[in-house]
């Protein structure tokens, strides 16, 4: 359903490209996580998938289409498809927990519905029940600023479902929280992905999450992918491999 | 002295000339500052008794004052906030757009209302009208300059969020802008709705109504007692309004 044709990244003013001639795809039902240290790509990566990243070379196609030759239009329509979760969660403040979840409808509706609010009953009750989903229906009411990370997170995540993606992406969703909560919200996700087959990429920095939860582990390393595999593939040596120069700075120190 | 670089005596001493030029310029004498007797005297002398009798239709022209500058601010935040968000760099139509609202601003801006308000009083009447014109004017470019530099200064990230849910762009930044800055658009609503009071005053000296035509009216009539009595009025209306913004700011927050 998604594939990525020798596609580099090279941003502005920087030599090293983020991504370098990045060949791969992923099938439908995939849970994949992504591994890396900081730099590696792991962002660039996710966010070419649904177009926030253009390219300096190379192609997206999902379903069939090419990410970066798609109209401003086109491009609305497949980012409703995709639900996006965060690591700074990016919620909009002032506003409820429900209200933030009904925002994940704002690319199927006319401008003049979002402005006003106005959402069927059955977006409504749709709201109510990924709330229920998430763990936060008693919560719907309270402003987001109010809640804890891991909260915060799951909020991201039920915006994400209004959508009804057939793919969710998450950049970093767990780095900003603890490790149990973190381990919490991989549970939930990893739930919501196989009642509904949904196709799934995370980045993750937590190796032992990634091997927990995933199906297939990619890794990153100066934007080149080092291992695609099996989580049970990843053996000591391949982890040294991805983390090597920080084993090396740490022991310049 | 490790806070300071040898730069900064170059500073100082540019300051230091800058301020004797300007103390020069503005004919500053240290024997008539010790002379402020005089005006201690004319006040004691001439400011009591307060003339109570006044005080139902000073009230009823601090009225005049109140709308004026009420209406001249509310209705210019109403038409700076959209221009703000063309005028602001990462939300307007194209950069000759920007450059073109944003002159466009300053030029409304550089413009004193005093200058307005003299222009209006002779192509419209004399009146509160006039004045209220030359406030909203003037405070349409004040506000659209200070809202388009928050719009700049909002955090990036929820505008991403409402991207990767396919919003269109405009229903996208509305959302993820206005709440992160609205309780800093309303402080910089309270700040010149204050200031405006004080400019209607002026504006009304020139023939623009209100209390400040009462003011001056006192005045030139050697009615000191009475322009005393405005003085009063006009105090504690600048105070309770700077009150109530207080407490609307903190209600909001």
């Amino acid at each position: 359903m998604l594939s990525l044709d020798n596609v580099t990244v090279t941003y502005d003013k920087e030599t090293e490209p983020a991504l370098s001639n990045l060949t791969l795809t992923i099938k439908e039902g995939e849970f994949v996580c992504v591994l890396g240290r900081s730099g590696a790509g792991k962002s660039t990566f996710i966010r070419t998938i649904n177009g926030l990243q253009t390219l300096t070379r190379g192609a997206v196609h999902v379903s069939g289409k090419e990410v970066c030759q798609l109209s401003e239009k086109e491009t609305r329509n497949l980012r409703t498809g995709m639900g996006m979760i965060f690591q700074h969660f990016y919620l909009i403040p002032r506003l409820s927990v429900k209200q933030n979840v009904l925002t994940g409808r704002f690319g199927k509706k006319k401008a003049y519905q979002n402005l006003l609010g106005l959402f069927s009953e059955e977006e409504i009750k749709q709201a109510d029940y990924y709330l229920q989903e998430v763990g936060l229906a008693s919560f719907a009411n309270r402003r987001v600023e109010h809640l804890s990370g891991g909260q915060k997170q799951r909020v991201g995540i039920a915006r994400a479902m209004m959508q009804e993606p057939y793919l969710l992406l998450g950049d970093e969703p767990v780095a900003s929280l603890d490790p149990s909560t973190s381990d919490s919200i991989f549970r939930l996700i990893r739930t919501l992905h196989e009642q509904r087959n949904l196709t799934t990429i995370i980045n993750v920095h937590d190796v032992d999450l990634a091997k927990k939860y995933a199906s297939r582990i990619l890794a990153l390393k100066k934007g080149e992918l080092i291992f695609d595999g099996h989580p049970s593939e990843l053996t000591d040596k391949v982890y040294g491999l991805i983390y090597e120069e920080e084993a090396l700075d740490q022991r310049a120190l | 002295m490790v806070w300071f670089r040898k730069r900064l005596i170059v500073y100082v001493l540019f300051i230091a000339i800058a301020i004797w030029f300007s103390a020069v310029t503005a004919e500053f004498s240290f024997v008539s500052l010790f002379r402020l007797e005089n005006t201690w005297d004319f006040i004691q002398r001439n400011f009591w008794p307060l003339r109570w009798e006044l005080v139902p239709y000073l009230l009823q022209q601090s009225l005049i004052t109140l709308s004026v500058a009420f209406l001249g601010t509310l209705v210019a935040l109403c038409l700076a906030l959209p221009i703000s968000f063309l005028a602001a760099s990462n939300t307007s139509v194209s950069k000759a757009g920007y450059y073109a609202v944003r002159s466009s601003l300053s030029l409304v801006r550089s413009v004193p209302e005093i200058v307005f308000g003299l222009i209006f009083v002779v192509s419209l009447g004399l009146g509160p009208f006039a004045a209220l014109l030359a406030i909203f004017l003037h405070n349409v470019g004040v506000l659209g300059k200070l809202i388009s530099e928050l719009i700049e200064a909002a955090e990036s990230g929820p505008q991403e969020a409402m991207k990767s849910v396919g919003s269109s762009r405009r229903i996208g930044q509305i959302f993820s802008i206005i709440p992160q800055i609205w309780p800093n658009v309303l402080s910089h609503y309270f700040y010149r709705f204050e200031v405006a009071i004080r400019t209607s005053l002026v504006l009304g000296m020139i023939g623009g109504g209100g209390l400040g035509q009462s003011l001056m009216n006192y005045y030139n009539s050697l009615a000191y007692e009475a322009m005393a009595t405005a003085i009063s009025i006009i105090m504690i209306l600048v105070i309770v309004v700077d009150v109530i913004g207080g407490i609307v700011r903190k209600r909001v927050i």
